[in-house]
């Protein structure tokens, strides 16, 4: 009896630990590749008037997965829940704009950058004197909360950080005068000031890279979601999707 | 479980409830003396006025809060042309939404009153404001305590929704730290635990107020 025990315990034990062992790349072969992302940062992705979301990272996705194979189902939710998304198993992949830094590294792998470029200081037309990052300070600053932006902002000792949850409320926010500043990707930037006729970039900023996040145990899939990226960089697909959102 | 973060950042949610506490208490009080305000209007003998009230009171309890959040906290500084604080926002909002359910609550509890009472006070050479003052509001006052108490602790709660304009209160506080930490389990937990120990000394104390207040 007890040795029949341990032998359905060993081979649960193996079971269990072969479960484990599988990879992500094998997983998401089979149930697919579930992307996690956040609509209000176009050009990166948003709502088009049908409320299906789009954008670059959206078609960087699609891709990356017609290359690898795999069927993509891209979820909408709150910025500042991806990480924990990803951390809790809910997505496999994060295709948010999302900056690489060192604080997040700690706890996400990135793919190889995809973008690189500035972030940007944006007030109202008739904003004056708020020409660089030292001027924010007294000023409502407009950010997303857990953006990368966000830490930029608080970096700056005597600014009033104002976290929205979503990147459309920050712009809202300064258009609507109830912010003074808006710090955003240039291109993201771009994008609000079309929909925004008054307002205006009055700074460029650090240049950073973004990039698509994973989880650290997920390095199969990494690799082979990076070989993807590199092979649409050389057969240019990158570009023409650079150009079709960036432009 | 990370304990030490809870424990990091305990000061930083405990200023976030101290916002809480503010907003909740000023908008109470605003929403209690212009609730009184619409709950007078409401019973009045003058059509019209009781027929507006009915459609202010329909209005505000008939859209979501959050909208009428966003709605104040946008649309005043395009009307005003100015940048308005967002805890004013959040407090005018509050007051206004909190004086809709306040005046039917003050309205439910004056009409509880039988009407024998009314009609006796009076056949007493009572005037009706002295009929009102002395016989009618001091036994609805007692009666209106729970429901005021349950409009203070949703008043409370919903207040976590001023996060969507970036007051930081007692939810935000908890958000800022999670979205930092990527920890929000741990976060929203201590942030739960921090609303029910405030909502509850809100029941406690309306406990106390009712037996001290009890019709005798």
């Amino acid at each position: 009896m007890r040795k029949w025990l341990t032998a359905v315990v060993l081979v649960g034990l193996l079971g269990a630990s072969s479960t484990l062992a599988q990879s992500c790349l094998a997983n998401v072969k089979a149930n697919g590749l579930t992307v996690g992302t956040s609509p209000d940062y176009p050009p990166f992705e948003s709502l088009d008037k049908d409320n299906k979301i789009v954008g670059f990272d959206i078609d960087l996705v699609n891709a990356i997965a017609q290359e690898l194979g795999l069927k993509v189902n891209i979820v909408g939710q709150s910025f500042d829940g991806l990480i924990p998304a990803l951390l809790s198993k809910k997505i496999d992949l994060i295709a948010a704009g999302l900056t690489i830094t060192d604080e997040r590294k700690k706890s996400v792998d990135f793919s190889r950058p995809y973008i690189s470029g500035p972030n940007v200081i944006i007030t109202r037309k008739e904003t004056t004197g708020i020409n660089r990052l030292e001027d924010l300070v007294g000023k409502k600053v407009a950010v997303q909360i857990g953006s990368a932006q966000e830490k930029i902002a608080s970096g700056v000792k005597g600014a009033e950080v104002k976290s929205y949850n979503l990147y459309t409320d920050a712009a809202l926010a300064v258009n609507t005068r109830q912010a003074d500043a808006l710090i955003v990707h240039r291109f993201v930037g771009r994008a609000f000031l079309k929909q925004y006729p008054d307002l205006k970039i009055v700074a460029e900023l650090n240049q950073v890279d973004t990039g698509l996040a994973l989880r650290k145990d997920c390095g199969d899939l990494r690799q082979a979601i990076d070989s993807a990226i590199e092979k649409l960089e050389k057969n240019g697909k990158m570009d023409e999707l650079a150009a079709k959102w960036f432009k | 479980m990370d304990f030490g973060l809870i424990r990091d950042s305990l000061p930083f949610l405990l200023q976030g409830a101290w916002v809480t506490v503010r907003i909740t208490a000023l908008s109470l009080v605003f929403g209690i003396l212009l609730g009184t305000v619409v709950a007078l209007a409401r019973m009045s003998p003058i059509r019209w006025l009781s027929w507006l009230t009915l459609g202010y009171i329909e209005l505000l309890r008939g859209t979501p809060l959050l909208v009428q959040i966003f709605l104040i906290f946008f649309g005043i500084p395009q009307l005003i042309q100015q940048q308005i604080n967002e805890f004013v926002a959040g407090v005018i909002a509050f007051s206004i939404n909190s004086s809709a359910y306040v005046a039917e609550i003050l309205r439910s509890g004056i009409q509880s009153i039988p009407k024998g009472q009314r009609e006796a006070a009076l056949s007493l050479g009572f005037s009706p404001t002295q009929t009102l003052r002395y016989i009618v509001l001091p036994q609805a006052f007692t009666r209106v305590i729970p429901p005021l108490v349950n409009e203070g602790i949703s008043l409370l709660k919903n207040s976590s929704l001023l996060s969507a304009i970036a007051v930081v209160e007692l939810t935000r506080a908890g958000q800022l730290v999670a979205a930092r930490t990527f920890k929000p389990f741990e976060m929203y937990l201590a942030v739960s635990v921090i609303y029910l120990v405030m909502t509850l000394i809100l029941s406690w104390v309306a406990r106390q107020l009712e037996a001290r207040w009890q019709v005798r």
